[in-house]
């Protein structure tokens, strides 16, 4: 970059999600990556020459305001400038105030400005190029892409503009715009780590997994200690279905100081995947003693653990965050104990299991979710008063209802309860018609009944 | 008594030299555009718009300037060229000084060829003069009896 441009902070962001499906999990796994990012130079310098003349009667004003640009006085020299009619200034002298505008940020002057410089002198690079950065700056992406690519026809042959072209196509045009534009900037810069990141990102939406890898490997050969490298690699892999390879990234990219939750959990999942049991279990602790607990998280990794059979893993992380139990809030005690208690039920332990569902319902007696497992549970151990309480609680709750009722019917067929069961089925279906499968069973039940009535009769 | 009439006479040619004519113009109904274009013509500065602004203050409308300046801008476009500026070389009137930089390397190559093209003709038509005078002279010669 010029030393002429100085940084500000306008950091555009790059969307490079790549979503991949574990089939044995059927979870989406998204590695998160550090964005694509460009900081967009700010003009402090004078007009140049070569790209447009100032007029001979300009020459000494232009020496002076040459001067005063250099001590920074910008204001003293839209002043100078304001004295003449904009037809009277030649367009570099007009290109000029414009800059100025843009650099003390008066974005709508230097707007107009830019534009009547090139109503004069419509092929100045210089021009369209500031343009196209006041757009971007403005987020008007349309109007900057018109202007970058003007630039370029008109000769322009700056790797920041092509970067920016690139960066704007792969926003807005989809990737393959973008490769040729980010080719051609790291041609110009192939050091810069901008169009190196944007070139990768456009490749790999583009779906061009084997050259995006090869530019990786090529980019980890030079910076083998960058995480954000390793990242990309990782997401690369789980882009092309190679689950070793992805999880030998993020351990290289965590081993150099990764600590992204989101990263650490697909580690975790991928080891779980892989079967290395233990290293998953460590990174999942090791996510959840260091961060502020988060239940869903939690919920996740103890349905991962679930999964696979490892309940007795599941209860020790579960112990470990016991600790923490008092700072959680009511509802996050709840589903604890819910844990806790289907762990119980798994392991045969019913009574320990009822134990910690009595627990979470004395923390939130409304959790659906809760005292529908309890209600199964019950029923399960015979206790139907009991079962059918709890079936009748989750009604209250909208997201249970359904469930519950049809518990409830399940629970007094099993119990050939039948008038109470075609009862509910026939609730059931006027409140849920896309049941329609109920009706052939409220016939079975109704014939039953009518049987029974026939012979008490 | 021919002092006074000296001085009187030289003031008077002073002060012409030193006033414009106040053009008038009718602030409220002025087609501004047009005004910009026939000052081009003239020759003048668009700082003369400033005048108006003087002369019409508060009743100069919103709009006046930037229609004056449209008109300025496309009254140079039309004026500002080779054509124009060969039209005003060849008719040997003086180059108008106004042009903007990016139109007025055109405008002076016109204005060059035009005085080129002038002095072209003016040199065609003393070379055919000078011929038709020796012509006329060498006629003359052969017709005059030899003593």
């Amino acid at each position: 970059m010029p030393l002429l441009f100085k940084p500000i902070t306008v950091i555009l962001l790059l969307v490079t999600s790549l979503f991949v499906t574990v089939s044995s999990y059927a979870a989406v796994m998204e590695i998160e990556l550090a964005k694509p990012t460009f900081v967009l130079p700010q003009f402090t310098g004078p007009y140049r020459e070569r790209e447009a003349s100032v007029a001979p009667e300009e020459y000494e004003m232009a020496d002076r305001l040459r001067s005063l640009l250099e001590n920074n006085q910008r204001q003293q020299v839209l002043q100078q400038l304001a004295e003449f009619y904009d037809i009277e200034l030649s367009p570099a002298m007009l290109a000029l105030k414009a800059q100025v505008y843009f650099t003390l940020e008066m974005y709508d002057e230097a707007l107009t400005t830019y534009k009547a410089v090139l109503s004069r002198k419509p092929e100045l690079v210089r021009v369209h190029a500031d343009l196209g950065q006041l757009y971007l700056i403005r987020n008007d992406l349309e109007n900057a892409r018109k202007h970058f690519a003007k630039a370029i026809e008109f000769g322009s042959n700056s790797a920041i503009i092509h970067g920016q072209l690139g960066y704007i196509n792969l926003t807005q045009y989809g990737s393959f715009s973008a490769i040729a534009a980010y080719q051609q900037a790291i041609a110009l810069e192939p050091q810069n780590p901008q169009w190196q990141q944007g070139l990768l990102a456009a490749l790999t939406q583009a779906k061009m997994y084997p050259a995006a890898m090869a530019m990786l490997e090529d980019l980890l050969k030079q910076h083998p200690e960058l995480p954000e490298l390793w990242l990309n690699k990782a997401a690369l892999s789980l882009s092309m279905g190679e689950s070793k390879e992805a999880l030998i990234a993020i351990e290289m990219a965590m081993l150099l100081g990764e600590d992204n939750s989101k990263n650490i959990k697909i580690a975790a999942q991928l080891h779980l995947q892989l079967n290395s049991f233990d290293r998953a279990l460590e990174l999942i602790t090791q996510h959840i003693n260091r961060t502020k607990l988060e239940m869903p998280v939690l919920n996740e990794y103890l349905m991962w653990l679930g999964q696979i059979n490892m309940w007795t893993q599941a209860d020790e992380l579960l112990d470990d965050v016991a600790p923490q139990l008092t700072t959680m809030s009511t509802a996050d005690q709840c589903l604890f104990y819910a844990h806790k208690a289907r762990i119980q039920q798994v392991q045969n332990n019913p009574k320990q299991a009822e134990h910690f569902y009595n627990l979470a319902l004395d923390k939130n007696p409304a959790d659906g979710e809760t005292l529908l497992s309890f209600a199964d549970f019950s029923a399960a151990q015979k206790q139907y008063v009991q079962s059918e309480l709890l079936y009748v609680r989750a009604e209250a709750t909208k997201e249970t209802e359904k469930q519950a009722i049809l518990g409830r019917i399940q629970l007094y067929i099993n119990l050939k309860d039948f008038p109470s069961a075609l009862t509910q089925l026939k609730r059931a279906l006027l409140k849920y018609p896309e049941l329609f499968e109920l009706k052939e069973k409220i016939d079975t039940i109704e014939n039953i009944v009518r049987a029974q009535t026939q012979l008490s009769s | 008594m021919i002092k006074i009439a000296l001085i009187v006479l030289i003031s008077g040619g002073l002060l012409g030299c030193n006033s414009t004519p106040t053009e008038q113009v009718n602030c409220q109904s002025q087609d501004w555009y047009n005004k910009g274009k026939e000052n081009v013509e003239e020759g003048r500065s668009v700082r003369h718009f400033n005048q108006h602004i003087k002369q019409c203050g508060s009743s100069l409308p919103t709009t006046a300037k930037e229609q004056y300046i449209q008109g300025y801008r496309d009254g140079l476009v039309e004026h500002c060229n080779f054509d124009k500026g060969y039209e005003r070389g060849e008719m040997n009137l003086s180059s108008i000084s106004i042009c903007p930089l990016e139109l007025r390397e055109q405008y002076n190559k016109g204005y060059q060829r035009g005085k080129q093209a002038r002095l072209q003709t003016i040199r065609d038509l003393e070379r055919a003069n000078d011929s038709a005078n020796r012509a006329y002279s060498e006629d003359t010669a052969i017709s005059t009896p030899t003593e």
